[in-house]
């Protein structure tokens, strides 16, 4: 009867091993993050300072605009190499606006990335966690940030650990 | 004693059968095996890569000069319109205006020719770089008896496996055994 139980044992440990298939799961991170309390308050922060800046940087646009207006109705008094020297130094100015934006803009992009930085360490952790309970070997990214899919399909929603994640970083 | 014997023999022959069975499952496609591989990271430390890069990089430059040589060429066009304006005929004005018009849309257009042609340089470059991955990549899936192999990140950086066990990345997570296999080591 022992023997019997130990075959048993045996033939389903068998049967269990050979059976064991890759895990996967799949879950979308940025649903995650736009549900996190303190990305809304990076966004708020992050928003707030392109707002102040772009205020600085129309103000300039509106008066190098000015400086385009006068130049153009006091062009014909001016000789060429004045009229020349004046357009140079106006197209420059122009140029120089244009910079100055995209330089804080990118400079305001690596900020945010920053400041997300350990949320997204904790998001990894979270994932990892969650992952390790359910015995899950793979998470597959549900979409890309540009809002291509990745997975267009799954037979059950158990496999979407999504809310898990966004659960478990909650209880933190 | 027979009986246990009988029985024992019974569950031999039962877990040679699932055995059988599944290993017909396993040939039948139902055993599937995903490894996954990071392209991107292979090609960045490919040692061809710098060269390339350094082409690419002095093409673009090329590029960049001869562009800003037409767009100079046009700029002394207009300045030399608006020095002569005041003093030509409202139909000669036209007809340079048209002409100036013209022009600048060539500029526009030799702008974008110039960005495409980058694009196919870039691609001419690095293809067969990437024809050389595809083939290691084959060879490697192909000795380990992988279903498929995934990618782990898009071009524009996502990620596309979030997570991997520390047991399954030990197993296939097959970069490693491509750049080996591209002699990289």
């Amino acid at each position: 009867m022992k023997k019997r139980i130990l075959l048993l044992i045996a033939v389903v440990a068998t049967f269990g091993a050979v059976q064991a298939q890759v895990k996967i799961a799949y879950m979308n991170p940025n649903e995650v993050l736009v549900q996190l309390e303190e990305v809304a308050a990076i966004d708020q922060q992050i928003q707030a300072l392109i707002a102040q800046r772009d205020e600085e940087i129309i103000a300039k646009a509106t008066l190098l605009q000015q400086e385009f207006t006068d130049y153009e109705s006091e062009r014909l008094a001016l000789t060429q190499e004045q009229q020349q020297a004046k357009e140079q130094e106006l197209l420059q100015q122009n140029q120089d606006l244009e910079s100055e934006r995209d330089s804080y803009l990118n400079e305001i992009r690596q900020r945010r990335a920053q400041l997300m930085q350990p949320i997204i360490e904790r998001m990894d952790a979270a994932i990892q966690k969650i992952a390790t309970s359910m015995s899950i070997d793979l998470v597959l990214n549900e979409g890309t940030s540009y809002g291509d899919a990745i997975v267009f399909y799954a037979n059950a929603e158990r496999l979407n650990i999504t809310n898990q994640v966004l659960e478990e970083l909650k209880s933190e | 004693m027979k009986n246990t014997i009988t029985l024992s023999l019974a569950a031999i022959v039962m877990v040679l059968g699932f055995g059988v069975t599944n290993t017909a499952l396993a040939q039948g496609g139902e055993d599937v095996k995903i490894g996954y591989v990071n392209p991107q990271a292979i090609l960045a430390n490919m040692p061809e890569m710098k060269a390339v890069q350094q082409r690419i990089q002095n093409f673009a430059l090329r590029k960049q000069q001869e562009l800003v040589q037409k767009e100079q060429a046009f700029q002394a066009e207009v300045t030399t319109y608006q020095q002569k304006i005041g003093v030509i005929s409202a139909e000669a004005q036209a007809q340079e205006e048209e002409r100036l018009g013209q022009l600048q849309a060539e500029l526009v257009q030799a702008q974008q020719t110039a960005e495409t042609e980058l694009e196919q340089k870039r691609q001419e470059l690095v293809g067969p770089l990437l024809e050389q991955i595809g083939n290691a990549i084959n060879v490697v899936a192909e000795r380990m008896a992988l279903t498929y192999v995934l990618n782990t990140t898009t071009s524009t950086g996502d990620l596309v496996i979030l997570y991997a066990s520390e047991e399954y990345s030990a197993k296939y997570n097959i970069t490693e055994a491509v750049m080996e296999e591209l002699g990289m080591f």
